[in-house]
């Protein structure tokens, strides 16, 4: 089915699933596209970018999932960009939806047509919004309406359209959408620890860009961007446990499953202990988001718990499968590096941890 | 069947139920908070008189039948009452086993008569269950258990010890599981009683715990005597009965911060306390600490919310609500453990009149039990990894052999 398809069922109300029909539809796609072979070739090559399967959920719809339905989108909402971020998270596979979601929605004041590309899958979307260093500060100096300096390490810059970034001007932070196809950009693809993530250095010089925002949308759009990525983390953490659970039940040592031992069993449990906390973690922020209340301290809770509990998973289901685990055939690798590419790409646990505690001084303060 | 069929209960009728419970809280309890170290003695006479109250409001035995004094309600709103008495700190320790585990199993197994006699009393906090279970060689290989009920006349002789019995003091009644057939293997040979503890031959000595309450002792038996009207299940059929006991408290209501000072009070403390002229709430350990504590909370708000959606629309609570003792516990001694870091050496004094939810020294002495009672952690991991995860069992050698040859 392709979007407008799904954009006229939308319409017609809530009689039918359009969320669940996408997630089964996308479940059933995964299953089939994302095969060791295909995920192992993405590793060869850096800067790598699966389009096939990019052309693909774009015609089911998923980057138009979340956006408004005045901006083309689909209208589904928050939960339905989280339920796909974990699927993509469980496969690992690198689909630029969170980007289209965030980007569609700080151009929806300033550049609805734009904005439509982006929600059509056209435009390919990537974010950088808080990679660097640990304080407010941005590497992208704004003046006038032209950035300079360099954005690294973000996903789908290597393929991306356009960047929403944070940019500095005097002691102000902005939110500024770059069109990446102007000359004063320069990429540049570089070997990482995840070639699937299709990230490079951008370099810009003079870049005109569109000032979409300040304080206020930044954090909008860090705390969604956070969010959805909690549940891409749940979803590669969950895909662990079941990994490791599998080999556990069917390698034998010693004359019985690994699994009988408590060093193996009890490393499991405290896997399904650390997901659950971070799943519960992620659903009330969720809520806190939906409800438009002051979310900060229940997302950045979301995005630390979530990393702790995928690179966690990720780490120990290499322990668990033992040499097999450290091979390059073996699944295991793949959710190693995608764990750290997620924990960095929206600014490490210290930035956010350093978040939610001042946060949580303040309300303190004014309770 | 004690166990009411639930029914779908819209949403709107349990908050309903929740804002109701709130309101008459508000105006009742506030008189029965325990204020300084009462002793006690006077602590139980003020947790009965509360009891006695709420029994009278139905607030008490809530899910129990109504024939036997109960408020004949259901499994959700007796935890959404009890999330809301959480809210003040009541003397209601007490009668946590007793109408949580004990009495409710008796109402299952009981006879007829007997239930309509005593159950209510229990209600009212009148008369307390303890539950004797664990032995010195069986706690969490609880079917190792030893004590003997051997036939004699019209009843049953128990010889043998049994221990960690909450509150078995002040208990009236006793709910006991015994050997009677050590020829089987050691689930098989199991039958319960109930019995009166002021019963000749009944020993109660208390054990003094590394905390300051009086709450756990070992009771020994020598040749008790039990009529076989008292008893709970069938001959040999013990392990189900105790099996009941352990399933009707499917959702215990628990505490993120282990029952111990809230979050708050730890960050209160940072800001006010500094190291080598830094503010400690600047130190990345405190730091640290503070993010991890509140991700504990948030988390397990969500799944006791979820659990109660769950129970709401007709349905039992996940799996994942298993995982919220194994965290409270130990969130709330990681975060007890810096608190007395942060006060320095004023943290060695013990105020004996301080409360463990409210003082650090005290919530740090008193958590190592929370890690062990009701389930050990390394027990709750293993249970995780075999029920939920999927996992093999342990070795276990004594399985199927005779009891009396393991």
């Amino acid at each position: 089915m392709n979007q407008q398809a799904m954009a006229g069922i939308a319409d017609q109300g809530a009689e039918f699933d359009i969320s669940a029909l996408l997630l089964e539809q996308g479940k059933k796609l995964l299953e089939d596209r994302a095969t060791p072979q295909r995920l192992r070739n993405l590793l060869e090559k850096p800067g790598s970018f699966n389009s096939a399967l990019w052309a693909e959920v774009v015609e089911l719809g998923w980057p138009a999932a979340a956006i408004a339905e005045n901006l083309g989108g689909l209208g589904l909402g928050l939960r339905v960009l989280c339920d796909l971020a974990g699927l993509a998270g469980r496969y690992t596979v690198s689909l630029p939806i969170i980007a289209s979601a965030v980007v569609a929605g700080a151009l929806a004041n300033c550049d609805k047509a734009r904005g439509e590309l982006v929600a059509a899958g056209s435009t390919i979307a990537a974010l950088d919004l808080c990679n660097v260093g640990y304080a407010n500060d941005a590497a992208l100096q704004l003046s006038g309406d032209v950035v300079s300096g360099t954005s690294r390490g973000c996903a789908f810059s290597a393929v991306a359209d356009m960047l929403l970034a944070v940019a500095q001007a005097g002691g102000e932070l902005h939110l500024v959408a770059i069109d990446l196809s102007h000359s004063g950009v320069e990429r540049h693809i570089i070997p990482s620890i995840d070639n699937a993530r299709a990230s490079a250095r951008l370099r810009f010089d003079a870049v005109p860009v569109l000032v979409v925002g300040g304080g206020a949308e930044i954090e909008e759009a860090r705390l969604t961007a956070a969010l959805a990525t909690a549940f891409e983390q749940l979803g590669g953490a969950q895909r662990c446990l079941e990994l490791a659970c599998d080999f556990a039940r069917e390698r034998k040592a010693f004359g019985q499953p690994i699994g009988a031992f408590q060093a193996v069993k009890h490393k499991l449990a405290d896997f399904y202990t650390a997901i659950e906390l971070a799943r519960g973690c992620a659903f009330a922020a969720l809520e806190a988001l939906q409800a438009g209340n002051a979310a900060t301290k229940q997302v950045a809770a979301a995005r630390i718990a979530a990393t702790e509990a995928y690179e966690f998973a990720a780490r120990e289901t290499i322990q668990v499968f033992g040499a097999l685990g450290i091979t390059w055939e073996a699944p295991a690798h793949h959710h190693y590096r995608r764990s750290r590419s997620l924990a960095l790409e929206l600014g490490a646990s210290l930035y956010w941890r350093d978040l939610l505690v001042d946060s949580l001084a303040v309300d303190l303060g004014s309770s | 069947m004690l166990n009411p069929v639930e029914t779908l209960q819209p949403m709107d009728d349990i908050d309903a139920y929740r804002t109701t419970a709130r309101a008459w809280l508000s105006v009742h309890a506030p008189k029965f908070v325990a204020r300084g170290a009462l002793p006690v003695e006077e602590k139980l006479a003020l947790g009965r008189r509360w009891q006695a109250l709420k029994a009278s409001a139905g607030y008490s035995g809530i899910a129990l039948p109504k024939p036997y004094g109960g408020a004949g309600g259901t499994e959700l709103q007796r935890v959404t009452f009890a999330d809301e008495e959480l809210a003040y700190d009541l003397p209601t320790v007490f009668f946590g086993v007793s109408l949580n585990m004990t009495v409710p199993t008796f109402a299952i197994y009981g006879r007829e008569s007997a239930r309509l006699e005593l159950i209510p009393k229990a209600i009212r906090g009148e008369e307390i269950w303890c539950q004797l279970f664990s032995e010195p060689g069986a706690g969490s290989d609880l079917a190792g258990l030893r004590l003997t009920a051997k036939r004699h006349a019209d009843g049953w002789l128990l010889n043998g010890q049994k221990v960690w019995t909450s509150w078995a003091q002040f208990s009236e009644w006793g709910y006991i599981a015994t050997r009677t057939d050590p020829d089987l293997p050691k689930h098989k040979g199991l039958t319960c009683f109930y019995l009166k503890m002021n019963s000749p031959g009944i020993e109660i000595r208390p054990i003094k715990r590394i905390g300051c309450d009086q709450e756990i002792n070992e009771v020994f038996f020598n040749d008790v005597f039990v009529p076989d009207t008292q008893r709970l299940g069938e001959v040999n059929g013990g392990f189900q009965v105790i099996i009941t006991t352990l399933m009707i408290e499917r959702f215990a209501l628990s505490d993120a911060f282990g029952f111990g000072p809230p979050l708050g009070d730890f960050i209160t403390l940072a800001q006010r306390t500094s190291v080598r002229g830094r503010p400690a709430i600047e130190e990345g350990v405190v730091r640290s600490a503070i993010a991890s504590s509140y991700i504990d909370w948030l988390g397990q708000g969500t799944i006791n919310a979820r659990a109660m959606a769950a129970m709401t629309a007709g349905g039992e609570p996940g799996p994942e609500g298993s995982i919220r003792k194994l965290l409270a516990g130990q969130s709330r001694q990681r975060l007890s453990t810096l608190a007395t870091d942060l006060i320095g050496v004023d943290a060695l004094e013990l105020d004996p009149a301080a409360n463990e939810r409210s003082d650090f020294t005290q919530s740090w002495m008193d958590v190592p039990q929370l890690r062990i009672a009701g389930g050990t952690d390394d027990i709750l991991r293993n249970t995780i990894a075999e029920k939920i995860l999927g996992l093999p069992q342990d070795y276990r050698p004594d399985k199927g052999v005779p009891f009396n040859q393991i």
